[in-house]
């Protein structure tokens, strides 16, 4: 394994994502597009640019009403939920 | 080597809104799994949050209440990590502009007063709660979003007994303003506690340890406590202290590692884009403050200033907001406060800590206590009477006059009446007026004994005692 291969096993880990050997390739491939596409904008000089957030510099006042008049079902709640148990949504454990 | 404690405390308090911070799904504990939840809470795509004015509302209030600098203009931020509790991948916060800022709260330890400087209160949302089991973890939605603050001192906590008093004052703080029920054992205030040693006279921080899962403030001053001396030890010895995580172990009552930070993650913390900045109308803010309830310290004041009540009763009487409570309603039907408290601190505390109850729980309303205390004061009952009227009150909820009535309890202070019933009891004890007459003071003893035979009980002890003497001695 190479250290691109090394390090995005590593973050797969960290993000929890498991990364098979056959996926290897296609991802290291798109790794090294995304990679050009970095060294392009890393050329860019962005001292004292201020991050943008926002495409307006404006501020607004609306807060609102503490109302509580909205939930879903439970079916919707656990529609795309792959395992369920008791009403909630199953996970491999994850933490020791 | 004597070493100098470094304390700092982050504090998250869930508020007792109706609906979540961003999102119109209501605020609830207890009830069943995923069905308070709606889509902004799930993080699905497409949705928006929108901040909740009464969430803003009682940040603002413990912002005034702890003395804070108010940012007017709201700014969030998303913190981002990768975790089952959180379905956005990110949280809303506010990282750059924190709410309230540079806020004090003076303490009381071992009678020296301190003030305890906090660094930030800023708003954030609740995460989902896990259930861990062996293999597999169930997740509930139904905390995913409920308003947080996040209060963080400055580290100038310096002893467990310190951080004690602080939390037990920020708790108050959370209940007299309203805006939580505050309860560690339940989660809706937590604790985390950095805290590190360094040589006396040193001006650099040791290396701090952070203390997680305390779920009551005695624990946050024992684990303190026992985080001390054992880095006291590894220091001692010519160790090093770790960054690292810990929590701690109730049944141990030690500190045991989680994890080390070596491999602490960046949360890549930027602007919140899907909020824009919110200007707060600064009358509103002002307004908050003017209708802030009562404040523990300015209760106690009152306590003493108005009722005369000695300053430790005043402190333990408000240390519980509810107890507190209980007794400023009961007042409002007697002018005997200090009988009142020591009603409450002493039979009324007793029997909560002995039938593990709460002061909201028990049957005898306010009203009654304090016409309980009128009529010992207007002698329509004993002192003695009147337990036996308390804890019939607490029994049945019954109002005193009621139980009174219904016991034959009232007591007989009338001098005539009382005065008749003495002029019978000598007569048919001729002996005992003898006895008297002869030195024999147990002949008193015998004769209220009977009077109170005779009454069941219900002559006033004192006026019987004056008429029985009187009686003796002119016969």
């Amino acid at each position: 394994m190479n250290e691109t291969e090394e390090m995005l096993k590593a973050l797969g880990l960290k993000t929890m994502f498991a990364i098979s050997d056959e996926e290897m390739p296609a991802l290291v491939k798109e790794y090294e597009v995304f990679m050009n596409h970095v060294e392009v904008l890393d050329k860019i000089d962005t001292t004292d640019v201020d991050i943008l957030a926002f495409p307006y510099e404006i501020e607004t006042s609306f807060l609102r009403e503490d109302l509580p008049n909205h939930v879903i079902s439970i079916e919707d709640a656990l529609k795309n939920a792959p395992s369920v148990e008791d009403h909630q949504i199953k996970m491999p454990k994850v933490v020791g | 080597m004597n070493f100098e404690v470094i304390i700092g405390l982050e504090v998250h308090c869930e508020l007792t809104t109706q609906s979540k911070m961003f999102s119109a799904s209501p605020v609830t504990f207890g009830q069943a799994p995923n069905t308070k939840v709606n889509e902004v809470d799930l993080g699905m795509t497409g949705t928006m949050p929108v901040l909740n004015k009464t969430g803003v509302e009682y940040a603002v209030r413990v912002c005034h209440a702890l003395n804070m600098e108010i940012d007017e203009l709201l700014r969030f931020d998303r913190k981002n990590y990768y975790y089952s509790d959180l379905p956005k991948g990110f949280q809303i916060t506010q990282d750059r502009f924190p709410i309230g800022r540079n806020g004090t709260m003076e303490i009381e330890v071992d009678g020296k007063k301190k003030t305890i400087e906090i660094e930030r209160l800023h708003m954030e949302e609740d995460t989902a709660k896990q259930l861990h089991f062996d293999d597999h973890t169930l997740i509930d939605y139904n905390r995913s979003g409920i308003p947080l603050i996040e209060i963080v001192t400055k580290p100038n906590i310096r002893s467990g007994k310190e951080a004690a008093a602080y939390l037990e004052k920020l708790r108050s703080i959370f209940l007299y303003t309203k805006v939580s029920d505050a309860k560690m054992e339940e989660g809706s205030m937590r604790c985390d506690v950095n805290v590190s040693i360094r040589p006396f006279g040193s001006d650099k921080f040791g290396t701090r340890t952070e203390i997680k899962n305390l779920n009551s403030i005695s624990n946050v001053q024992k684990a303190i406590e026992f985080e001390v001396s054992r880095q006291e030890k590894i220091l001692l010895q010519g160790g090093k202290v770790l960054q690292e995580t810990r929590r701690y172990d109730e049944g141990l009552k030690e500190t045991v590692l989680m994890r080390s930070k070596g491999d602490a993650v960046d949360y890549k913390y930027y602007p919140e884009p899907n909020i824009l900045p919110i200007r707060l109308d600064h009358q509103w803010v002002l307004d908050i403050k003017e209708a802030l309830p009562e404040m523990p310290e300015e209760r106690i004041k009152r306590y003493v200033e108005k009722y005369q009540l000695p300053k430790n009763d005043a402190k333990i009487l408000v240390a519980t907001k509810e107890i507190s409570d209980y007794y400023d309603e009961a007042i409002r039907y007697t002018k005997e406060y200090k009988l009142v408290c020591n009603w409450l601190l002493g039979e009324t505390m007793a029997y909560l800590n002995k039938s593990n109850t709460t002061i909201e729980a028990i049957k005898m309303i306010p009203k009654c206590l304090a016409e309980m205390v009128n009529c010992v004061v207007d002698e329509t009952i004993s002192s003695k009477q009147a337990k036996k009227v308390f804890d019939l009150m607490m029994e049945t909820g019954k109002d005193p006059e009621t139980i009174i009535e219904e016991n034959h309890m009232k007591q007989i202070s009338s001098v005539d009446e009382i005065r008749k019933i003495v002029c019978d009891v000598l007569d048919k004890n001729p002996q005992s007026i003898e006895d008297y007459k002869n030195g024999k003071d147990r002949a008193v003893g015998f004769l209220v004994g009977q009077i109170m035979k005779v009454t069941g009980g219900q002559a006033n002890p004192g006026i019987t005692n004056k008429v029985l003497i009187e009686e003796l001695k002119s016969r």
